[in-house]
């Protein structure tokens, strides 16, 4: 069993969806980057459909009773493992990503926020067994079909794993080879084939939706990617009658900005669509992160189908290798992971190497209020005895709790410590902004409605 | 009857939009039905996924098993052999429908608007034998032709914020019900007991394109 201690901001279980029921009406749900969740499964030993979790912006921590195999693909996130030790302090190791690791009974694995990218997926050597729903495991949250209850995992959920196909001992250590890794830029490039009403758009609007960027907004999820960018103009108005959605299809309604429908789309629409993302491309949508750019390149079928099949290749056995004896490299990727992450201090022995990482206090993130961060940190706005106050989500940030309500803080406030500071909505939900310790509110730094990754700084306060 | 002619377009490298043409929608519908029904005989491998609409059909198929140009093949092929005499004579689904008070609470307002008596909305309302053009936008929800044209009555101005399940509803020039609580500007005349749509049914919904559908008073 595998126990959710905190869900995170959004995970889900999911496999290769339910295709075939579109003219019921229900599409097909399954992963938002299919190739993450095959390679995940291949690399734990599973089949490729084998159900695993979505992870989206900020990962769950997760309690496993008996010892399990695991790998964490996809968006690169802070990941580690706190192993229970009789009597002493838990030792904790970082996770690597893309390689099956063990993780030992009573484990508790914690998957922290996604540094690029938008989702992760843990593939459990076995699956995840719950009980399927119309021939399939995959949460369909849109209409509650599916996973648990068709909704994302809540703390308290315990997951069934299942029997594995190969030995543990003959998967640990699989990992993908490191020339494979999917990147996440910042500007990512969709590869399309124009249509199937690339006809009811201005030429105008067809060069510019190839050549300009468009932001990922922040109200996108697996039923649509909302873009916003240069408006995109039709000729004869964007309505059309109904008619079948296809997977990436790029819709414009009236207001000439495009929605990339995905797994969880509604069957059928009736708005125009310029342009179709080609299947090989499905994940790089998945991934774009609010805030992130993407841009537009229109292909032929044949090298669609082309880029399809390169992507057969990666998803193979020629894509894995069994990671050797600890060397250089595998020094550096801990460190380089210990670097970005919020630990203060590691401890690793394995394959022959021991390796003892600590930070300095004062550039830790998440340090108490006594540990105020100094101006060699980096931070431009922070001084001796102010602390920032950082985003704990990528989200849009509000300094109010309703448009016309006065601001939850201005300069010069004094506030106690948890004090709600602001709101950030991260796809609909909203999380509160709390203070970490009592103080005077100097600077605001961003300004309410903009959009802010994990860890901005927010504003300043002058600690007590 | 005539053979309306098929055009093709892409929709990405996995999928193809089989489109008839639109002015006679209850006809293209029926090669949409014609054709679906032909491409699920034949079970081209490949073929994942279909769509129908009013006169389109989607066909979703994997392009590593069945490339674009033999998707296009096997389309064309299963147009030529639709049967579109007989592509809408699907089950027959007797609903029974309260009509009116609680359950239909804008009957009253599709009386006033078509000049026609309660009585009368209802009696034009359950006589035609609809065809389930196809289910989609959600799960379960069936575009039924048929409705009288005296019966077009204008959506809600302003929707309500949910409809209860099973409510049966006019909006424009179409009728349908709804198969899960929504919110939905559609003009409210009655409602049935029957479940539209349960994920732990199988199949999940109720009708499906080509069924046909009449409304029992009572």
């Amino acid at each position: 069993m595998l126990h959710v201690i905190d869900p995170g901001f959004q995970t889900t279980i999911q496999d290769m969806g339910r295709p075939g029921l579109a003219e019921q009406g229900i599409s097909p749900a399954g992963p938002m980057d299919v190739v993450a969740l095959r390679l995940g499964n291949l690399i734990v030993g599973n089949a490729p459909d084998a159900a695993a979790l979505e992870i989206t912006l900020t990962g769950p921590t997760l309690r496993f009773d008996t010892e399990a195999a695991v790998a964490l693909t996809g968006a690169p996130f802070d990941a580690h493992v706190e192993q229970p030790r009789n009597g002493a302090r838990a030792s904790q190791s970082a996770l690597p990503p893309w390689q099956a690791t063990l993780i030992p009974a009573g484990g508790v694995l914690r998957i922290g926020p996604a540094r690029a990218g938008m989702r992760a997926y843990l593939c459990v050597a076995g699956g995840i067994a719950i009980e399927p729903a119309l021939g399939s495991r995959a949460t369909h949250l849109m209409t509650g079909l599916g996973g648990l209850d068709g909704r994302a995992l809540q703390a308290g959920d315990s997951l069934p794993i299942g029997e594995p196909s190969r030995s543990f001992a003959k998967v640990a250590g699989r990992r993908l080879r490191r020339a494979r890794w999917p990147t996440y830029p910042h500007e990512a490039v969709a590869r399309v084939i124009l249509g199937p009403q690339a006809d009811r758009f201005t030429p105008d609007a067809l060069a510019t939706f190839l050549a300009q960027p468009y932001r990922v907004e922040m109200d996108s999820n697996r039923m649509g990617v909302r873009l916003a960018g240069p408006r995109l103009t039709h000729v004869r108005g964007a309505d059309l009658l109904s008619e079948g959605i296809g997977l990436g299809a790029i819709q414009v309604p009236n207001s000439g900005q495009p929605i990339i429908l995905t797994v969880e789309r509604q069957t059928t629409g009736g708005y125009t669509k310029i342009a179709t993302v080609i299947s090989a491309d499905i994940g790089v949508i998945g991934q774009a992160r609010p805030g992130s750019r993407l841009r537009f390149q229109e292909v032929s079928m044949d090298e669609a189908v082309a880029a399809r099949r390169a992507q057969e290749e990666l998803v193979s056995e020629g894509s894995i290798e069994q990671s050797a004896a600890w060397g250089p490299a595998e020094v550096s990727a801990v460190i380089e992971a210990f670097a970005t992450s919020g630990l203060a201090e590691m401890r690793l022995a394995v394959g022959g190497v021991r390796l003892v990482l600590r930070r300095e206090a004062s550039a830790a993130r998440g340090e108490p209020p006594s540990d105020v961060p100094g101006p060699s940190d980096g931070h431009a706005h922070a001084s001796p005895g102010q602390v920032e106050i950082t985003a704990p989500l990528l989200g849009v940030f509000y300094t109010a709790p309703a448009p016309d309500a006065p601001p939850y803080v201005q300069p010069g406030d004094r506030v106690e410590k948890d004090a709600v500071v602001g709101l950030i909505d991260v796809m609909k939900t909203l999380h509160q902004v709390r203070a970490p310790c009592a103080g005077r509110v100097t600077t605001l730094l961003v300004e309410s409605g903009a959009l802010v990754e994990y860890g901005e700084p927010l504003m300043t306060l002058e600690v007590d | 009857m005539k053979h309306l002619p098929l055009r093709l377009r892409p929709v990405g490298d996995a999928a193809i939009l089989a489109e008839y043409d639109e002015t006679d929608i209850p006809l293209a519908n029926r090669h949409v039905l014609g054709l679906m029904r032909a491409l699920a005989d034949a079970r081209p491998a490949g073929i994942v996924d279909l769509s129908p609409a009013y006169h389109t059909l989607l066909v979703f198929f994997d392009p590593l098993v069945l490339p674009p140009t033999a998707a296009v093949e096997a389309i064309t092929e299963a147009d030529r052999n639709a049967d579109i005499e007989h592509a809408a004579e699907g089950q027959i689904v007797e609903m029974e429908v309260s009509y009116g008070g609680a359950d239909g609470p804008d009957l009253p307002d599709v009386a006033r608007h078509t000049g026609l008596s309660e009585a009368e909305v209802v009696a034009l309302h359950s006589a035609p034998l609809y065809v389930v053009m196809f289910v989609g936008f959600m799960p379960g929800f069936a575009y039924l032709a048929g409705l009288d044209a005296r019966l077009a009555t204008p959506r809600l101005a302003s929707p309500r914020r949910q409809v209860p399940t099973g409510s049966v509803g006019i909006g424009g020039d179409q009728t349908g019900v709804y198969p899960a609580p929504l919110p939905g500007g559609w003009r409210l005349i009655g409602r049935t007991s029957l479940t539209l749509y349960d994920p732990h049914r199988d199949p999940p919904t109720l009708l499906r394109a080509g069924d046909r559908v009449r409304f029992v008073p009572v």
